[in-house]
Protein backbone atom coordinates (compact mmCIF):
# COMPACT_ATOMS: atom_id res chain seq x y z
CA UNK A 1 0.00 0.00 0.00
CA UNK A 2 2.91 1.91 1.04
CA UNK A 3 4.64 1.73 -2.43
CA UNK A 4 1.52 2.28 -4.25
CA UNK A 5 1.25 5.76 -2.28
CA UNK A 6 4.48 6.49 -3.29
CA UNK A 7 4.21 5.33 -6.78
CA UNK A 8 1.21 7.65 -7.22
CA UNK A 9 2.65 10.51 -5.34
CA UNK A 10 5.55 10.43 -8.15
CA UNK A 11 3.69 9.67 -10.59
CA UNK A 12 1.58 12.73 -9.84
CA UNK A 13 4.61 15.23 -9.88
CA UNK A 14 6.05 13.40 -12.98
CA UNK A 15 2.51 14.26 -14.95
CA UNK A 16 1.28 17.34 -12.82
CA UNK A 17 2.94 19.82 -15.40
CA UNK A 18 2.60 18.37 -18.52
CA UNK A 19 -1.09 18.06 -17.12
CA UNK A 20 -1.71 21.08 -16.78
CA UNK A 21 0.31 22.15 -20.27
CA UNK A 22 -2.04 19.58 -22.15
CA UNK A 23 -5.23 20.59 -20.56
CA UNK A 24 -4.28 24.26 -21.25
CA UNK A 25 -4.01 24.06 -25.02
CA UNK A 26 -6.23 21.13 -25.12
CA UNK A 27 -8.66 23.55 -23.79
CA UNK A 28 -7.94 26.41 -25.98
CA UNK A 29 -7.34 23.96 -29.46
CA UNK A 30 -10.85 22.62 -28.46
CA UNK A 31 -12.66 26.31 -29.32
CA UNK A 32 -9.63 26.69 -32.35
CA UNK A 33 -12.63 28.37 -34.91
CA UNK A 34 -14.39 30.39 -32.10
CA UNK A 35 -10.73 31.47 -30.80
CA UNK A 36 -9.67 31.62 -34.55
CA UNK A 37 -6.32 30.37 -33.74
CA UNK A 38 -5.32 30.01 -37.58
CA UNK A 39 -5.84 33.48 -38.35
CA UNK A 40 -3.49 34.42 -35.47
CA UNK A 41 -0.15 35.29 -37.33
CA UNK A 42 3.26 35.06 -35.11
CA UNK A 43 6.58 36.17 -36.53
CA UNK A 44 8.64 36.63 -33.53
CA UNK A 45 12.46 36.18 -34.82
CA UNK A 46 13.44 33.22 -32.36
CA UNK A 47 10.02 31.62 -32.85
CA UNK A 48 10.80 31.67 -37.26
CA UNK A 49 14.30 30.32 -36.23
CA UNK A 50 12.77 27.73 -34.50
CA UNK A 51 11.22 26.55 -37.21
CA UNK A 52 13.78 26.83 -39.92
CA UNK A 53 11.92 29.66 -41.36
CA UNK A 54 13.80 32.24 -43.10
CA UNK A 55 12.33 36.05 -42.95
CA UNK A 56 10.78 37.74 -45.83
CA UNK A 57 13.51 38.74 -48.13
CA UNK A 58 13.18 42.31 -49.89
CA UNK A 59 13.13 42.70 -53.56
CA UNK A 60 13.19 45.99 -55.53
CA UNK A 61 11.49 48.69 -54.31
CA UNK A 62 9.97 52.27 -55.95
CA UNK A 63 8.36 55.20 -55.24
CA UNK A 64 5.10 56.39 -57.18
CA UNK A 65 4.41 59.72 -55.96
CA UNK A 66 3.44 59.73 -52.39
CA UNK A 67 3.38 56.22 -52.46
CA UNK A 68 5.58 53.50 -52.13
CA UNK A 69 5.58 49.81 -53.95
CA UNK A 70 8.49 47.31 -53.10
CA UNK A 71 8.47 43.27 -53.67
CA UNK A 72 8.60 40.61 -50.74
CA UNK A 73 9.46 37.40 -51.62
CA UNK A 74 7.06 37.62 -55.04
CA UNK A 75 4.43 39.21 -53.15
CA UNK A 76 3.65 43.24 -54.14
CA UNK A 77 3.01 45.65 -51.83
CA UNK A 78 1.94 49.38 -51.86
CA UNK A 79 2.92 51.17 -49.01
CA UNK A 80 2.27 48.48 -45.89
CA UNK A 81 -0.68 47.37 -47.67
CA UNK A 82 -0.27 43.54 -50.14
CA UNK A 83 -1.72 44.06 -53.33
CA UNK A 84 -3.76 41.51 -54.59
CA UNK A 85 -2.58 37.92 -54.81
CA UNK A 86 -3.53 37.32 -58.48
CA UNK A 87 -0.89 40.46 -59.43
CA UNK A 88 2.78 39.14 -59.00
CA UNK A 89 6.28 40.12 -59.03
CA UNK A 90 8.92 40.44 -60.51
CA UNK A 91 7.94 44.67 -59.73
CA UNK A 92 10.46 46.08 -62.41
CA UNK A 93 9.11 49.89 -61.78
CA UNK A 94 6.42 51.84 -60.62
CA UNK A 95 4.89 55.67 -61.31
CA UNK A 96 2.51 57.78 -59.94
CA UNK A 97 -0.78 58.64 -62.81
CA UNK A 98 -3.19 61.40 -62.65
CA UNK A 99 -5.55 58.83 -60.52
CA UNK A 100 -3.71 55.68 -60.83
CA UNK A 101 -0.63 53.79 -59.72
CA UNK A 102 1.49 52.58 -62.89
CA UNK A 103 3.01 49.32 -61.33
CA UNK A 104 4.97 47.80 -63.82
CA UNK A 105 5.26 43.34 -63.31
CA UNK A 106 6.22 40.79 -65.62
CA UNK A 107 2.26 40.44 -66.51
CA UNK A 108 2.23 43.64 -67.73
CA UNK A 109 1.46 47.30 -66.62
CA UNK A 110 -0.70 46.95 -63.46
CA UNK A 111 -3.44 49.92 -63.00
CA UNK A 112 -3.83 50.62 -59.17
CA UNK A 113 -6.04 52.70 -57.19
CA UNK A 114 -3.87 54.22 -54.20
CA UNK A 115 -5.97 52.21 -51.76
CA UNK A 116 -4.42 49.06 -53.54
CA UNK A 117 -7.53 48.05 -55.51
CA UNK A 118 -6.35 46.49 -58.72
CA UNK A 119 -8.47 48.19 -61.73
CA UNK A 120 -6.49 46.36 -64.75
CA UNK A 121 -3.43 44.51 -65.89
CA UNK A 122 -2.51 45.82 -69.66
CA UNK A 123 -0.04 43.54 -71.39
CA UNK A 124 3.13 44.79 -73.02
CA UNK A 125 3.83 45.46 -76.44
CA UNK A 126 4.52 42.32 -78.52
CA UNK A 127 8.30 41.14 -78.39
CA UNK A 128 8.98 43.54 -75.30
CA UNK A 129 12.34 42.42 -73.45
CA UNK A 130 13.13 43.78 -70.13
CA UNK A 131 11.04 46.59 -69.79
CA UNK A 132 11.10 49.83 -67.87
CA UNK A 133 9.40 52.98 -66.86
CA UNK A 134 10.68 56.46 -67.98
CA UNK A 135 10.23 59.70 -66.14
CA UNK A 136 7.47 61.22 -68.45
CA UNK A 137 5.20 64.41 -67.05
CA UNK A 138 1.83 64.02 -67.69
CA UNK A 139 2.34 60.37 -69.09
CA UNK A 140 3.41 56.60 -69.06
CA UNK A 141 6.80 55.49 -71.09
CA UNK A 142 7.20 51.81 -71.58
CA UNK A 143 10.90 51.30 -72.60
CA UNK A 144 13.12 48.20 -73.70
CA UNK A 145 16.59 47.72 -74.95
CA UNK A 146 15.88 49.69 -78.23
CA UNK A 147 11.79 50.87 -78.42
CA UNK A 148 9.95 53.02 -76.49
CA UNK A 149 5.77 53.30 -76.06
CA UNK A 150 3.33 55.46 -74.63
CA UNK A 151 0.47 54.64 -72.56
CA UNK A 152 -2.11 56.25 -74.47
CA UNK A 153 -4.86 58.99 -72.82
CA UNK A 154 -7.36 56.13 -71.65
CA UNK A 155 -5.06 53.71 -70.47
CA UNK A 156 -6.07 51.38 -72.54
CA UNK A 157 -2.93 50.60 -75.32
CA UNK A 158 0.54 51.80 -76.12
CA UNK A 159 1.79 53.63 -79.31
CA UNK A 160 5.26 53.72 -80.24
CA UNK A 161 7.58 57.08 -79.90
CA UNK A 162 11.32 57.99 -80.34
CA UNK A 163 12.98 57.34 -77.05
CA UNK A 164 13.61 60.52 -75.23
CA UNK A 165 16.80 61.14 -73.64
CA UNK A 166 15.79 59.76 -69.72
CA UNK A 167 17.09 57.30 -67.61
CA UNK A 168 14.93 54.23 -66.61
CA UNK A 169 13.44 55.26 -63.18
CA UNK A 170 14.89 52.65 -60.44
CA UNK A 171 14.72 50.96 -57.50
CA UNK A 172 14.85 53.16 -54.21
CA UNK A 173 15.97 51.95 -51.10
CA UNK A 174 12.50 51.81 -48.70
CA UNK A 175 12.23 54.08 -45.86
CA UNK A 176 13.15 52.21 -42.51
CA UNK A 177 9.71 52.29 -40.86
CA UNK A 178 7.89 50.92 -43.58
CA UNK A 179 11.17 48.20 -44.43
CA UNK A 180 10.52 47.74 -41.15
CA UNK A 181 7.30 47.13 -40.73
CA UNK A 182 7.24 45.00 -44.29
CA UNK A 183 9.80 42.70 -42.76
CA UNK A 184 7.37 41.68 -40.22
CA UNK A 185 4.36 41.83 -42.35
CA UNK A 186 5.34 40.44 -45.31
CA UNK A 187 7.12 37.16 -43.72
CA UNK A 188 6.16 33.76 -43.29
CA UNK A 189 4.52 33.16 -39.77
CA UNK A 190 3.62 30.54 -37.67
CA UNK A 191 0.19 30.65 -36.68
CA UNK A 192 -1.27 30.27 -33.13
CA UNK A 193 -3.11 27.04 -34.04
CA UNK A 194 0.13 25.36 -35.39
CA UNK A 195 1.91 26.21 -32.11
CA UNK A 196 -0.50 25.06 -29.78
CA UNK A 197 -1.10 21.41 -31.63
CA UNK A 198 2.88 21.23 -31.48
CA UNK A 199 3.01 22.19 -27.74
CA UNK A 200 0.22 19.74 -27.15
CA UNK A 201 1.75 16.73 -28.92
CA UNK A 202 5.24 17.84 -28.16
CA UNK A 203 6.86 17.59 -31.65
CA UNK A 204 7.65 21.73 -30.63
CA UNK A 205 10.87 19.89 -28.67
CA UNK A 206 11.41 18.08 -31.90
CA UNK A 207 11.83 13.98 -32.27
CA UNK A 208 12.43 13.40 -28.33
CA UNK A 209 9.58 15.57 -27.37
CA UNK A 210 6.85 13.24 -28.98
CA UNK A 211 8.47 10.66 -26.90
CA UNK A 212 8.10 13.00 -23.69
CA UNK A 213 4.32 13.57 -24.17
CA UNK A 214 4.10 9.61 -24.38
CA UNK A 215 5.41 9.20 -21.60
CA UNK A 216 3.50 12.13 -19.84
CA UNK A 217 0.25 10.03 -21.15
CA UNK A 218 1.29 6.94 -19.45
CA UNK A 219 2.60 8.57 -16.53
CA UNK A 220 -1.46 10.62 -16.40
CA UNK A 221 -2.57 6.83 -16.76
CA UNK A 222 -0.76 5.40 -14.30
CA UNK A 223 -1.73 8.26 -11.98
CA UNK A 224 -5.11 7.70 -12.76
CA UNK A 225 -5.15 3.73 -12.29
CA UNK A 226 -3.52 4.09 -9.14
CA UNK A 227 -5.66 6.21 -7.98
CA UNK A 228 -8.44 4.10 -8.57
CA UNK A 229 -6.81 1.40 -6.91
CA UNK A 230 -5.92 3.35 -3.67
CA UNK A 231 -9.80 4.24 -3.47
CA UNK A 232 -10.81 1.00 -4.19
CA UNK A 233 -8.93 -0.63 -1.62
CA UNK A 234 -9.83 2.16 0.93
CA UNK A 235 -12.95 2.07 0.39
CA UNK A 236 -12.98 -1.58 1.00
CA UNK A 237 -11.20 -1.37 3.97
CA UNK A 238 -14.06 1.24 5.65
CA UNK A 239 -16.19 -1.01 4.86
CA UNK A 240 -14.68 -3.93 6.60
CA UNK B 1 12.27 -4.38 -77.66
CA UNK B 2 9.89 -4.92 -74.81
CA UNK B 3 12.28 -2.70 -72.61
CA UNK B 4 12.00 0.67 -75.03
CA UNK B 5 7.89 -0.33 -75.10
CA UNK B 6 7.82 -0.17 -71.22
CA UNK B 7 10.01 2.68 -71.07
CA UNK B 8 7.77 4.48 -73.93
CA UNK B 9 4.25 3.39 -71.59
CA UNK B 10 6.51 5.13 -68.39
CA UNK B 11 8.10 8.15 -69.94
CA UNK B 12 4.41 9.45 -71.77
CA UNK B 13 2.56 9.87 -69.16
CA UNK B 14 5.07 11.63 -67.29
CA UNK B 15 5.73 13.50 -69.96
CA UNK B 16 2.12 15.06 -70.78
CA UNK B 17 1.74 15.50 -66.86
CA UNK B 18 4.67 17.47 -67.14
CA UNK B 19 3.54 19.52 -70.30
CA UNK B 20 0.06 19.71 -68.64
CA UNK B 21 1.35 21.21 -65.37
CA UNK B 22 3.97 24.06 -67.34
CA UNK B 23 0.78 24.76 -70.43
CA UNK B 24 -0.07 28.17 -69.08
CA UNK B 25 -0.53 30.70 -72.09
CA UNK B 26 -2.59 29.00 -75.02
CA UNK B 27 -3.23 32.30 -76.48
CA UNK B 28 -2.34 36.15 -76.38
CA UNK B 29 -4.82 38.66 -75.94
CA UNK B 30 -3.69 40.30 -78.90
CA UNK B 31 -3.68 37.46 -81.19
CA UNK B 32 -6.88 36.43 -80.05
CA UNK B 33 -8.20 39.58 -80.78
CA UNK B 34 -6.77 39.55 -84.46
CA UNK B 35 -8.30 36.43 -85.12
CA UNK B 36 -11.96 37.60 -83.83
CA UNK B 37 -11.78 40.86 -85.88
CA UNK B 38 -10.06 39.36 -88.60
CA UNK B 39 -6.75 41.62 -88.47
CA UNK B 40 -8.56 44.51 -88.07
CA UNK B 41 -8.87 44.96 -84.43
CA UNK B 42 -11.09 48.17 -83.08
CA UNK B 43 -9.69 50.40 -80.41
CA UNK B 44 -11.15 49.07 -76.79
CA UNK B 45 -13.57 50.50 -74.66
CA UNK B 46 -13.94 50.68 -71.10
CA UNK B 47 -16.41 49.99 -68.58
CA UNK B 48 -15.80 50.88 -64.92
CA UNK B 49 -17.28 47.63 -62.98
CA UNK B 50 -18.38 50.28 -59.76
CA UNK B 51 -21.30 51.56 -57.92
CA UNK B 52 -24.54 49.36 -58.98
CA UNK B 53 -23.14 47.62 -61.85
CA UNK B 54 -20.50 46.06 -59.48
CA UNK B 55 -23.39 44.93 -57.45
CA UNK B 56 -24.64 42.90 -60.29
CA UNK B 57 -21.38 41.62 -61.36
CA UNK B 58 -21.32 40.77 -57.73
CA UNK B 59 -24.55 38.79 -57.63
CA UNK B 60 -23.94 36.90 -60.87
CA UNK B 61 -20.46 36.14 -59.90
CA UNK B 62 -20.93 35.26 -56.35
CA UNK B 63 -17.93 37.56 -55.46
CA UNK B 64 -16.87 41.03 -56.87
CA UNK B 65 -15.18 40.90 -60.14
CA UNK B 66 -11.24 40.74 -59.81
CA UNK B 67 -10.89 44.19 -61.43
CA UNK B 68 -12.15 47.43 -61.33
CA UNK B 69 -12.31 48.10 -64.90
CA UNK B 70 -12.49 46.28 -68.15
CA UNK B 71 -11.44 46.50 -71.46
CA UNK B 72 -13.71 45.23 -74.28
CA UNK B 73 -13.76 45.40 -78.14
CA UNK B 74 -16.50 45.94 -80.41
CA UNK B 75 -17.34 46.61 -83.85
CA UNK B 76 -20.79 46.34 -85.31
CA UNK B 77 -22.64 43.83 -83.22
CA UNK B 78 -19.81 42.00 -82.44
CA UNK B 79 -17.75 42.29 -78.75
CA UNK B 80 -14.64 40.65 -77.60
CA UNK B 81 -14.25 39.90 -73.62
CA UNK B 82 -11.06 39.10 -72.20
CA UNK B 83 -11.80 37.85 -68.32
CA UNK B 84 -10.32 36.10 -65.71
CA UNK B 85 -11.94 33.77 -63.22
CA UNK B 86 -10.30 31.86 -60.29
CA UNK B 87 -10.66 27.99 -60.93
CA UNK B 88 -9.36 26.18 -57.49
CA UNK B 89 -6.86 29.03 -56.81
CA UNK B 90 -5.58 30.19 -60.02
CA UNK B 91 -7.19 32.67 -62.25
CA UNK B 92 -8.00 31.02 -65.72
CA UNK B 93 -8.16 33.47 -68.56
CA UNK B 94 -10.73 33.14 -71.29
CA UNK B 95 -11.70 35.00 -74.21
CA UNK B 96 -15.78 35.39 -75.04
CA UNK B 97 -17.13 36.66 -78.96
CA UNK B 98 -21.25 38.01 -78.39
CA UNK B 99 -22.95 38.95 -81.07
CA UNK B 100 -26.46 40.36 -79.91
CA UNK B 101 -27.22 38.37 -77.02
CA UNK B 102 -25.26 35.26 -77.83
CA UNK B 103 -22.16 33.77 -77.54
CA UNK B 104 -20.17 33.06 -80.55
CA UNK B 105 -16.88 31.80 -79.39
CA UNK B 106 -15.73 30.86 -76.25
CA UNK B 107 -11.75 29.73 -75.61
CA UNK B 108 -9.42 29.50 -72.78
CA UNK B 109 -6.30 31.66 -73.47
CA UNK B 110 -4.67 31.29 -70.23
CA UNK B 111 -4.92 28.25 -67.41
CA UNK B 112 -2.37 28.37 -64.14
CA UNK B 113 -3.87 25.39 -62.35
CA UNK B 114 -2.36 21.90 -62.26
CA UNK B 115 -5.46 20.29 -62.98
CA UNK B 116 -8.63 20.87 -65.09
CA UNK B 117 -6.94 22.20 -68.06
CA UNK B 118 -9.27 20.06 -70.46
CA UNK B 119 -11.25 22.94 -70.38
CA UNK B 120 -9.43 24.43 -73.35
CA UNK B 121 -10.62 21.40 -75.92
CA UNK B 122 -12.70 22.42 -78.56
CA UNK B 123 -15.09 19.91 -77.39
CA UNK B 124 -15.94 21.25 -73.99
CA UNK B 125 -15.64 25.08 -75.45
CA UNK B 126 -17.83 25.08 -78.14
CA UNK B 127 -20.91 24.00 -75.85
CA UNK B 128 -21.33 27.56 -75.21
CA UNK B 129 -21.44 28.59 -78.51
CA UNK B 130 -24.85 30.10 -79.58
CA UNK B 131 -25.81 30.48 -75.47
CA UNK B 132 -27.67 33.37 -73.97
CA UNK B 133 -29.09 34.35 -70.95
CA UNK B 134 -31.82 33.48 -69.61
CA UNK B 135 -33.01 34.97 -65.69
CA UNK B 136 -29.17 35.11 -65.28
CA UNK B 137 -28.67 31.81 -66.03
CA UNK B 138 -26.75 30.43 -69.04
CA UNK B 139 -29.99 28.83 -71.33
CA UNK B 140 -28.45 25.84 -72.01
CA UNK B 141 -26.69 23.15 -69.67
CA UNK B 142 -22.74 22.93 -70.09
CA UNK B 143 -21.75 19.16 -69.59
CA UNK B 144 -18.94 19.48 -66.57
CA UNK B 145 -15.74 17.39 -66.72
CA UNK B 146 -14.72 14.47 -64.30
CA UNK B 147 -11.39 16.60 -62.40
CA UNK B 148 -12.07 19.57 -63.94
CA UNK B 149 -15.43 21.07 -61.78
CA UNK B 150 -13.80 23.81 -60.57
CA UNK B 151 -12.44 25.22 -63.68
CA UNK B 152 -15.74 24.40 -65.47
CA UNK B 153 -17.88 26.28 -63.14
CA UNK B 154 -15.11 29.53 -63.31
CA UNK B 155 -15.99 29.09 -67.53
CA UNK B 156 -20.20 28.70 -66.96
CA UNK B 157 -19.45 31.86 -64.44
CA UNK B 158 -17.44 34.07 -66.84
CA UNK B 159 -19.63 32.74 -69.72
CA UNK B 160 -22.61 34.60 -68.15
CA UNK B 161 -20.85 37.80 -67.27
CA UNK B 162 -19.73 37.69 -71.01
CA UNK B 163 -23.72 37.99 -72.05
CA UNK B 164 -24.55 40.44 -69.33
CA UNK B 165 -21.89 43.10 -69.99
CA UNK B 166 -22.59 42.93 -73.73
CA UNK B 167 -26.12 43.26 -73.01
CA UNK B 168 -25.45 45.76 -70.90
CA UNK B 169 -23.09 47.89 -73.39
CA UNK B 170 -25.55 46.90 -76.39
CA UNK B 171 -27.07 50.51 -76.03
CA UNK B 172 -23.89 51.81 -76.99
CA UNK B 173 -23.99 50.37 -80.36
CA UNK B 174 -23.08 52.72 -83.05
Amino acid sequence: MKRLHLSHRWLGLLAGLFALELAVTGLLLNHADALRLAERPLRSPWLLRWYGLAPAQPGPAFRAGAHWLSEWDGRLYLDARPLPVSLRGPLRGAAAGAELLRVLTGDGLALVTPEGGLADVLPLPAGVRHPRLLPAAGGTILRDAARCWRLNATATGWRSIPCPAARPLSATPLPTALRRQLRHRAGPAVTLERLLLDLHSGRLWGRGGGWVTDLAALALAGLALTGLTLWWRRSRRRRR
Amino acid sequence: MARRRLTRWLVAPLLAFALAAAAEVYQREADFLREVFAGAVPDPAVLWLTGERRQRVTALLGHPYARLRLRYWRRGPRTAWILEETGKEQPITAGFVVEDGRIRLARVLAFRERRGWEIRRPAFTRQFQGAALRDGRLDRPIDGITGATLSVRAMRRMARLALWLERTTRAERP
